[in-house]
């Protein structure tokens, strides 16, 4: 989608059937584990790798480029294989949380991400570099993700950028 | 009343200093390391230095205050540091005179006060003089027994107030058998103009640099602000639909901030960019708003975007989101076919 402007899109970990499946420890078909944390995922489709993480701590999973994914951030101080379920229980229950009781059915956002403006650039202490971006909400009934420019744009993009 | 301090008086108080020098060297180069971590952390760009007061600095001073009751031969043979509380001293020159403030704050804050009345003051002398002093006292523990109690004086002042400061203790002070005339003394005036001027502008340049890039950097909260923010870009007022025009943009970048909408040029040129555009294509109804998008959309390489956001519009066809419709039928730039599907 959009080529090679964007080198993710983060969705909310609750939206996700794969998440859910990972908290029970069943790895669905095209998933394989990529660490023993159970927070980074290998997806591969159309012959392509693609990286699926749980960003801790923010109810967000994102799926990246293989080449493009970021190291993961350092591993959670408690037994790794102990709380395999617990971190997707958690991603599930932290965007559940950030999203409120009146969230409406059937909604799923996303937000592709992509680089900075001005690629190479550095940023001001206390600023954020503008970088671009698309906000997207799935349509159930075509199965297609299309363009959202919704009254919760700028709050989906504050609630999925993961850094 | 105690006499005053005789000359041998003096030789053997420096005399004794000569022999405690490292001691004040050591305390004045540990409250600079700590400063110095402290002002890192608080992100105020500053000049520090620090020194231990030169013997004859000292000897001068003495013969300065030879009559003041607080500099009696019996104190100083008590506790020198007590009565010259600058043997060790540290400098603190910032650029805005502003951040003087800042700076005063987190030695009150974070540095250990010598927990005297004089621990800090506020010079604006009529010679000209401008600084805040603070007296800070090292804790007396175990690893700090050559140096526990002593006492540090800190200096701060923009760069320049250090100017007039140095020139004219300089030129009052040494050398003693040449008394400053008048010529010197208007010249010091003068000199002393600049340097409040100087501070002056230094902070209005600050100021007006801190509200420029806020305005550039902050988010731009709704329509209103966007058509405010690109009115005072193209220098003109603008027509259009503002409100289709935020919520377009909002959707391809985060934050959307003035500075974006300047990140490939100016305002003025996306307009007359978009207005090449819009003739190229043969659109009925253009205006602003139209000439911008497509100006801008060409720029950043976002016509499959533009079009994905028109295309989820519901209700009636507005001329913007005909013209972003008629737009994707242009022809595809080269960066456009480089960039391909996955």
């Amino acid at each position: 989608m959009f080529g090679n402007r964007y080198h993710a899109v983060d969705v909310f970990a609750n939206d996700l059937s794969e998440v859910s499946a990972i908290r029970r420890r069943r790895l669905p078909a095209g998933l394989t584990r990529a660490d023993k944390f159970w927070r980074r995922f290998h997806v591969t489709k159309n012959g392509k790798v693609y990286v699926l993480d749980l960003i801790s701590g923010t109810g967000v999973a994102r799926l990246a480029r293989k080449e493009t994914a970021p190291e993961p951030s350092p591993p959670p101080s408690r037994g790794g294989g102990a709380i395999a379920g617990g971190i997707a229980g958690a991603a599930i229950a932290a965007a559940v949380s950030k999203k409120g009781g009146a969230w409406p059915a059937g909604l799923l956002l996303g937000l592709l991400v992509g680089h900075a403006l001005e690629k190479g650039s550095t940023a001001i202490p206390h600023q954020v570099v503008p970088r671009y971006v698309f906000t997207l909400r799935f349509d159930r009934a075509t199965q297609q993700w299309q363009a959202y420019d919704g009254g919760l744009t700028d709050w989906m993009k504050s609630a999925l950028a993961a850094t | 009343m105690p006499d005053e301090l005789t000359e041998p008086q003096i030789d053997a108080t420096v005399e004794r200093y000569v022999l405690e020098l490292a001691r004040y060297e050591r305390v004045a180069e540990i409250v600079a390391d700590q400063l110095r971590r402290e002002l890192r952390a608080g992100q105020q760009r500053h000049l520090l230095s620090f020194r231990a007061k030169h013997p004859e600095d000292l000897r001068e001073k003495l013969r300065r205050n030879r009559d003041d009751p607080k500099y009696a031969y019996v104190l100083l043979a008590r506790n020198i540091n007590d009565v010259v509380t600058d043997l060790a001293g540290c400098r603190v020159v910032v650029y805005d005179p502003e951040a003087s403030k800042q700076v005063d704050a987190i030695v009150q804050d974070r540095l250990p006060h010598a927990g005297r009345p004089d621990d800090r003051e506020i010079h604006d002398k009529p010679s000209g003089y401008r600084a805040i002093h603070h007296l800070v006292r090292l804790g007396a523990g175990p690893e700090m027994l050559s140096v526990g109690g002593a006492i540090c004086e800190i200096q701060i002042c923009s760069v320049a107030a250090h100017l007039f400061n140095e020139l004219e203790h300089d030129i009052r002070y040494k050398p003693v058998a040449t008394p400053v005339g008048a010529d010197e003394t208007e010249l010091l005036e003068q000199l002393l103009s600049v340097t409040h001027l100087t501070d002056s502008m230094v902070r209005h340049l600050e100021r007006h640099r801190r509200e420029e890039v806020h305005r550039r950097t902050a988010p731009l909260a709704d329509p209103g602000e966007l058509r405010y923010a690109l009115e005072q870009l193209a220098g003109r007022p603008l027509r259009g639909d503002f409100v289709r025009l935020y919520r377009l943009l909002r959707v391809v970048f985060e934050p959307l901030t003035s500075a974006v909408l300047e990140s490939k040029g100016s305002v003025r040129q996306a307009l007359q960019r978009g207005e090449t555009a819009a003739r190229d294509r043969n659109l009925d109804i253009v205006d602003d708003v139209i000439f911008f998008a497509l100006g801008i959309m060409e720029v950043h390489r976002l016509v499959r975007q533009f079009h994905a956001v028109a295309q989820s519009w519901r209700g009636p066809d507005t001329a913007l989101k005909l013209a972003l419709l008629v737009a994707q039928r242009g022809p595809t730039t080269e960066s456009e076919r480089e960039a391909g599907d996955e």
